[in-house]
């Protein structure tokens, strides 16, 4: 055997062993919850596999006692396994998907006639988030005051998803007495998703614009809130948002400005022009595309020599929705196009290339 | 032999500082790699626990049948894709997505990609004026299909997958697009999934990436994975677990650290604004993905922008991965000298605070793990055991520097199987968590090894100055 000439130092070999030790014990330890795991997925896919098995069968209950002549009681339903409630309330989910009024009255009579609300207790209380979410979505089919309750407690959730499950409930059931509440929980919320949210107001409906308009309004609740407010009252359609939007195009939040204009070209109100005219000389270049676009849409003839100018902006994105705006005038705006097509600049570019696209579309 | 490391011996006694420096480098960066490895375990747990759509699909649900969305623009490199292309088409047409517009740009393919194109969706050539915000090779024709009025199909010069990309961002007219490599396939919930950051957090998002997953063995039908399953064969089965490790493990550890630097050019989602304001992809680099993430981290940061980028576990692309050793090294080859140009032409942001997070970490990681790492590690499996055997190194040593590279190697793996299993249940079947685990203690006994080769022919190549991408032949996804 050689000697070793370079000797290692007493902590040099406490930290080699150490090395050596801790991944072995490390690597022993993620192998043996490796196996653990796997033991239990193979009895968990044996599980999966009966519940499927039990959920046909509780699906044929359903259909047959949805086709009854007579009303169903608990006492003719047959008697549930364990896990079953489980398995109802997601398959009640799943059909009461689709419907409406009185198919779904007649799910959720059928629901109530087993055990589910203590479940439903139970899985808000206890379950992880997608079956909170599960259970308070199916809540929005229900119609008394104690469910109700569960809602309003449950829009106050911190997952901001699960909140928006509750409310989204709400909606369905146009609880609109609870929107001051809800906008309260929204203002304490530490994080937002716009686009659903918008979606969740917009289902509260016309009952709804005075405070979806006052919230849009509010220079102190959260950026993110208003627009998801303006883009609801965008959704709903209500023309008597329209005045509430015109104050909202000389906000100045560029995002507020710009969301404004874009639901005002969606409404269609002609008092809506000389907001939009205004937007078109607006500085930032978002809100000068979506005024062009809703000069389009409301075909504003006075827009015209304001839209004719910015077929030289510098944003090509102005220029095209300009173009496009005067195109959807029809043929004043069309002719205009032509004329100013044969020049040799940026304007009669962009106006060549729309016609080009328009004709062959 | 014995004779052989006696006269090695005396040979390298006389350089004992120098071997005993080497040795100990080699040993420190290997311990700060997989301490590395090590914080990317509760960073990546915690991420997954903050953000985890895993058992929220009722949102998506919702969020599909809402009348209000975020219109996004998929475009589709392909060159020579002819073996899958149509199929792939059809699945993204069908994706579970209220607003989306697919864009595919066939990048002077010599096969028959643009006319099995034609052929299928009925395109006929149509004029689309676009915003020529980014440099790209000259686009020959426009393709619209009546059939499908939301796609189009641009036919453009031969440039190289960033200059097709460039071209396919010029014709988006939605604030988002999503890239998509024509050989892959997205799932169908896909986008509504990849698409949430930038719902909750729009003003500040600026790129998203979602999982690139080993399609090779699942049953494909209609462009559909319809059922999961891993291949039979071992290099598609050793990739699994590499992605599975890859994405679920680093990326989302990075991602929490608010220093992700590569989205996968298979699936990323980009502001196209900012896409532009960069000036596109680079197409002289072969890591396209991974530079125009950090040429958006060193604009914005230049600009002072409050910005995010997010990864995101649950979306997943299917992708068909190399079944040959020589298509796997040439690969790897290339990925490894992607990330040294990248990181060679950017070298300036290295502990650069004024870079913030991506200087000072996120650089750091990749000076350790893909500039230094590949050598370093290469010397460590030469020196260290010859060493040993001549005398030079205590036993000691060579067993912690083996415990580093195997034994460690093997619980990452393990650590990264436990935690997909924990939170995303991907795997079905316990049997295939079983040949999972077992290659995740295999890979590291020679597959690791080799990759590490892989790696210094990249570092070989990039030094050569070599931009080729090679040849990378596909058998279509549908037979995989």
């Amino acid at each position: 055997m050689l000697s070793i000439s370079i000797l290692p130092t007493d902590f040099e070999i406490a930290l080699l062993l150490g090395l050596w030790a801790s991944s072995l014990w490390m690597a022993m330890a993620a192998l043996a919850v490796a196996f653990a795991l796997i033991v239990r997925r193979s009895y968990e896919n044996a599980q999966d596999r009966r519940q499927r098995q039990r959920r046909a069968e509780l699906e044929r209950v359903f259909w047959s006692a949805l086709g009854a002549s007579i009303p169903v009681t608990a006492e003719s339903l047959p008697a549930l396994r364990r896990g079953d409630i489980l398995l109802i309330c997601d398959l009640g989910l799943d059909m009461l998907r689709p419907l409406r009024g009185e198919d779904a009255a007649r799910i959720v009579r059928l629901l109530e006639a087993w055990p589910i609300r203590a479940h439903i207790k139970r899985m808000l209380k206890k379950g992880r988030r997608g079956a909170r979410i599960r259970m308070l979505t199916l809540l929005a089919h229900f119609s008394d005051q104690e469910t109700l309750a569960f809602l309003r407690e449950w829009a106050g959730a911190v997952d901001f998803y699960v909140q928006l499950a509750a409310l989204r409930s709400l909606a369905a059931r146009q609880a609109v007495e609870a929107l001051p509440e809800i906008l309260a929980h929204l203002a304490r919320a530490k994080r937002q998703n716009i686009t659903m949210l918008a979606d969740v107001l917009r289902r509260f409906g016309e009952p709804a614009l005075e405070m979806l308009t006052a919230l849009a309004a509010d220079r102190q609740a959260q950026p993110e809130v208003r627009l998801a407010a303006i883009r609801a009252l965008d959704a709903i359609g209500a023309l008597e948002a329209v005045p509430a939007l015109i104050k909202l195009a000389a906000d100045p939040l560029t995002d507020i400005r710009a969301e404004s204009i874009a639901a005002l070209g969606q409404l269609g109100d002609p008092a809506a022009e000389a907001a939009v005219c205004h937007a078109l000389s607006d500085r930032e270049e978002a809100v000068r595309v979506r005024a062009a676009r809703a000069a389009g849409r409301l075909h504003l003839r006075s827009a015209a020599p304001l839209l004719a100018a910015l077929l030289s902006d510098g944003s090509w994105w102005v220029r095209f929705r300009s173009a496009e705006a005067l195109y959807e005038m029809g043929a004043i705006g069309q002719s205009f196009l032509q004329t100013r097509s044969k020049e040799a600049d940026q304007a009669a570019h962009i106006a060549a290339e729309l016609l080009s696209e328009m004709e062959v579309a | 032999m014995q004779d052989a490391l006696s006269s090695l011996h005396d040979a390298l006694r006389e350089h004992e500082l120098l071997i005993y420096g080497i040795s100990w480098w080699i040993l420190g960066l290997g311990i700060l790699q997989n301490l590395i490895y090590l914080a990317q375990l509760p960073a990546a747990w915690l991420e997954l626990r903050t953000y985890s759509q895993a058992e929220d699909s009722e949102s998506s649900w919702q969020m599909l049948v809402s009348d209000i969305t975020v219109p996004v623009t998929l475009l589709v490199p392909a060159y020579n894709e002819e073996a899958g292309i149509v199929q792939n088409v059809h699945a993204m047409l069908a994706l579970e997505y209220p607003d989306v517009e697919v864009i595919v740009i066939n990048d002077g393919s010599n096969d028959k990609t643009l006319g099995k194109l034609i052929e299928t969706f009925s395109l006929n050539p149509v004029t689309r004026a676009f915003d020529p915000a980014v440099p790209h090779k000259p686009v020959r024709r426009i393709y619209g299909s009546p059939l499908h009025p939301h796609l189009h199909v641009i036919d453009k010069d031969n440039g190289g997958k960033a200059d097709a990309i460039n071209a396919g961002i010029n014709f988006c007219r939605n604030p988002l697009f999503c890239v998509v490599d024509g050989d892959s396939l997205l799932e169908s919930a896909a986008l509504l999934r990849a698409i949430r950051p930038f719902m909750e957090d729009p003003r500040r998002m600026a790129a998203v990436g979602g999982t690139i997953r080993v399609a090779n063995g699942c049953e494909i039908r209609a462009g559909q994975v319809r059922k999961i399953s891993l291949s039979e064969k071992f290099l598609p089965l050793v990739q699994t677990m590499e992605y599975i490790r890859a994405f679920l493990i680093a990326r989302l550890a990075l991602s929490r650290m608010g220093v992700l630097t590569i989205i996968s050019g298979a699936f990323g989602i980009f502001r196209r604004s900012i896409a532009v304001e960069v000036g596109g992809l680079s197409p002289d680099t072969v890591g396209e993905d991974f530079e125009l993430v950090i040429k958006i981290h060193r604009y914005l940061r230049e600009q002072k922008r409050d910005y995010a980028m997010r990864y995101v576990p649950e979306p997943v692309c299917w992708t068909e991965a190399p079944e040959t050793w020589r298509l796997l090294g040439r690969q790897r080859a290339r990925w490894s000298r992607g990330a040294l140009e990248v990181f060679f032409k950017y070298g300036d942001m290295l502990l650069n605070p004024s870079y913030g997070r991506i200087g000072m970490i996120g650089f750091l990681y990749m000076l350790l793990i893909d500039v230094l790492g590949p050598a370093t590690e290469m010397l460590g499996y030469i020196l260290v055991p010859l060493l040993c055997l001549a005398g030079l190194l205590n036993i000691d040593f060579l067993l912690a520097y083996m415990a580093l590279t195997f034994v460690f190697g093997m619980f990452f793996s393990t650590a990264s199987l436990v935690l997909e299993e924990m939170e995303l249940h991907r795997v079905p079947r316990a049997r295939d968590l079983l040949i999972l685990t077992s290659v995740a203690v295999l890979e590291n006994l020679g597959y690791r090894q080799i990759n590490n080769v892989w790696r210094m022919i990249g570092w070989w190549q990039f030094i050569c100055g070599n931009k080729a991408w090679g040849e990378m032949k596909r058998r279509g996804l549908a037979r995989a």
